[in-house]
This record gives structure tokens, sequence and C-alpha cells, in this order.
């Protein structure tokens, strides 16, 4: 009887673990999911927020491949999103977005990056500067 | 009195009973907890194949776009098959002639996975619009060798590749000195039929490119579904409208479990998503 009982609890046991690992791995997959979902919208968000930014002013008569910090943004505790502007061509600009997740330690948990092609010109009607996105705008980043 | 030692054979045989029997409940039992659990790995394996296939298929299509000269980057073939250029990064090209284009060694290596290679990608090359901005767009063009080192106007270090431009293209279009590159490659992501049932999977479209199986088996019937929808929500098939895709895919175990008393059948699943094109206008 002892054997029996001590099988049935090792199978019970076996079972317990097995349910546990699964749902653990399901979990932490549907984590990783919604966290990436959370970064591209934040990410995609400062990039909006970016296009009329202070930064414009920073690009007139700029040379190719110069660089401009935007004000990083913190969207929440340990969601923090980083920007920076790229001279690409005479008037193209990649504005780039790093959005990252931190754990409560600050280890860096998820990040994803993603890019915009803008044009920054003074465009009539207007009489100031503004930046405007171009066909096919949107770029991936690849980690 | 004589003392009794050792077991009868009534005893004996007793306990020989017992043991068997306590065995052959206890095989049962591990057996239907072996089944149990192989049934509910196999489930969650298929579950986990399945929502993969979305996430690859959401991660490539997403960078899908369209413009008035290079045309939409996606055609829909099949209910179940779709070609696209799947974007692979972005470039700056320095100098751009007839059949020759160089491409900057640039600070971007974070927006591309690789190098363009030739028979393999093309490239899409930005056009300038007029000074409102508002008409611009990619220009196609083919990869057909490199690339070898070189140098960009004003000493940059570049790569040079041959390609084949249109003279004609070269005066109609405003293609800007260090302008912008994307690269790409055609590809089919399909349900194709193998030895164990339909299966999805990738396939480049360049010679000698193979398919790469992705996961399955899928269901036979309605196993692989993209439903394009343009602006307004509708189903649309007209590449140049559509705005977005909805994904269905249906996959099979590739064992058969247990499905009630007595049956064993493989079990069916699906994962569905929904993708915006963020290119597409």
């Amino acid at each position: 009887m002892t054997l029996v009982a001590m099988f049935f609890l090792a199978a019970l046991v076996s079972a317990g673990a097995l349910v546990t690992g699964v749902g653990v791995v399901e979990l932490r997959q549907g984590r990783e999911a919604i966290h990436r979902v959370v970064l591209d919208g934040a990410a995609e968000a400062a990039l909006v927020r970016t296009l009329p930014g202070g930064w414009l002013a920073s690009t007139l008569g700029a040379p190719s491949r110069t660089a401009v910090a935007v004000p990083a943004v913190m969207v929440r505790p340990r969601l923090a999103v980083a920007l920076e502007a790229e001279a690409i061509g005479a008037d193209v600009w990649l504005l780039h977005a790093s959005a990252s997740m931190a754990d409560q330690s600050g280890n860096r948990t998820a990040a994803v990056r993603a890019g915009w092609l803008v044009r920054v010109g003074v465009f009539p009607p207007d009489t100031v500067l503004s930046a405007r996105v171009i066909r096919r705008p949107w770029l991936p980043g690849f980690e | 009195m004589t003392a009794r030692r050792g077991f009868s054979l009534i005893e004996v045989m007793i306990a020989l009973v017992a043991a068997a029997l306590i065995g052959s409940l206890a095989a049962v039992a591990t057996g239907r907890l072996q089944m149990a659990g192989r049934s509910r790995a196999e489930r969650s394996g298929l579950v986990g194949s399945l929502r993969a296939v979305v996430g690859v298929l959401e991660t490539e299509l997403r960078s899908l776009g369209n413009d008035s000269v290079s045309g939409a980057d996606h055609q829909i073939v099949a209910a179940n098959s779709l070609t696209f250029r799947a974007h692979r990064g972005l470039v700056v090209a320095c100098r751009v002639a007839v059949d020759t284009v160089i491409l900057a060694l640039d600070r971007l290596p974070a927006f591309r996975s690789r190098l363009p290679a030739s028979g393999r990608d093309s490239l899409l090359l930005y056009i300038e619009g007029d000074s409102t901005g508002t008409i611009d767009a990619w220009l196609p063009l083919p990869i057909l060798a490199g690339p070898t080192a070189a140098s960009c106007p004003g000493g940059w270090p570049g790569w040079l590749y041959s390609t084949r431009l249109a003279a004609a293209d070269l005066t109609r279009y405003r293609i800007p000195p260090f302008g912008l590159g994307r690269f790409f490659e055609f590809v089919n992501a399909r349900a194709y039929s193998s030895a164990t049932g339909p299966h999805f999977g990738v396939e480049g479209l360049s010679a000698g490119a193979v398919v790469q199986p992705v996961a399955g088996p899928l269901r036979p019937a309605g196993g692989l579904e993209y439903l394009g929808f343009d602006r307004a929500g509708s189903a649309s098939a007209t590449p140049f409208d559509v705005v977005g895709f909805d994904l269905v895919i249906r996959g099979l175990t590739s064992r058969d479990l247990a499905v009630g008393p007595g049956l064993v059948a493989p079990v069916a699943d699906s994962a569905r998503g929904a993708v915006r094109l963020r290119n597409a206008r």
C-alpha cells in the first residue's frame, strides 16, 4: 500500500510540475508579447510627438551624418524612450526611438527600436521649418 | 510444538497476485499520465508554433507599403499564399549611375539585418518629391553583383553594387546624392504540401531558393488565410488599397491524441492576428 501511495504521490507531483512548467512558459510568452506591443506603441507615440519638436532648429545647415539628441521620454517608471535624429541626406532625417522596459532591479527586460524617415524644410504655404514624414517612412530596428 | 518457518504456497501466491495487480494498476496509471502529459505538451507545442507563425508574419508584413512608382509591396497569390517585398534594411546611396550604385558605410546598422546580397535582394531608391514634400516615391532597382569596396564622393568608404537603371529615370526623377535606399527580398509565405501534410513555409523568390519550413502540419482545408482590408476596414484584395491583413492559421498536432474513449486523432487549434502595414497610405 505504501508503494502504491508513493507512486500516486509521485504521479501527482510530476503532473503538477508539468502543468506549472507549461503555465510559466505560457505566462512568460504572453508577458513578452504584451511588452512588445507596449514598447511598439511607446516608440511610435514618441516619434509622433517628436515631429514638431525643438530639435528642428539644430538641423539647419547640418551636414550629412549629423546626429541630434532629442530629449528622452519617461513614459512611466521603468519604461523609457530614447530619441535621436540623424541627418541622412541634404534634408532627409531619420528619427529613431528606442523604447525599453526594465525590471525592479533596473535590468532591461525588453527593448524595441523603430525609425521614421522625415524631410525637414519650409514647405509652402508654411513659412516655418517643419518635418514631414516621407512616403514609406517607417523602419523596424534589427537588434 | 514445531516452529513454522517461511511462507506457505498460498501466501506466496496471494502476494504474487497482489503485486501483479498493483503493478498492472500502476502501469495503466503511468500510461495515462504519460499520455496526458504528451497530449498537453503536443497541444502546447501546437499553440506555440501557431503563435510563432503569426508573430513571424506580423514582423514581416508590418514594414510593407506602397507608392506611385514601385506600387504595392505585396500581392495575394491565393487565400493561403502571399508574395511580398520582405524589408531587410536601410542603406544610404552616395552615388547612383545607370549601371552602378555605391552604398555608404553609414552608422545605421541597427536598421538592417545584414548587407544587401546580389541576386537575392533588390533596392528601393528614394525619389525626392516637389517642394511641398507631398510627391515622393521609391524607385525599384535590381542588385546584380557586388559588393566590392569603393569610395563615396567625399572619401567616405562604401560598397559598390552593379545595377540596371534606365537612363531616362535618371533624368525623370530627382535622385538625391546621399539618398535613401531600402533593400528587400521577394518572398512567398504560403501553405505548401509535404509528405506529412500541408505546412507553412517561407520561400525566397530568387534563383535557387527553397521553401524554409516554419510550422505544421496545417489543417488540410483553410490552414492559412490572408484577408486584406482597406482603410475603411472592408475586405480588399486590391494591393494598393490594402492597409492591413487579418491572419488566420489552423494547425494540427503532429501525433494522434486521445479525443474520446478509445478514440485517437490529431487535435486542431488555431491562432489569429491582425497587422497594419505601417508604410501603406
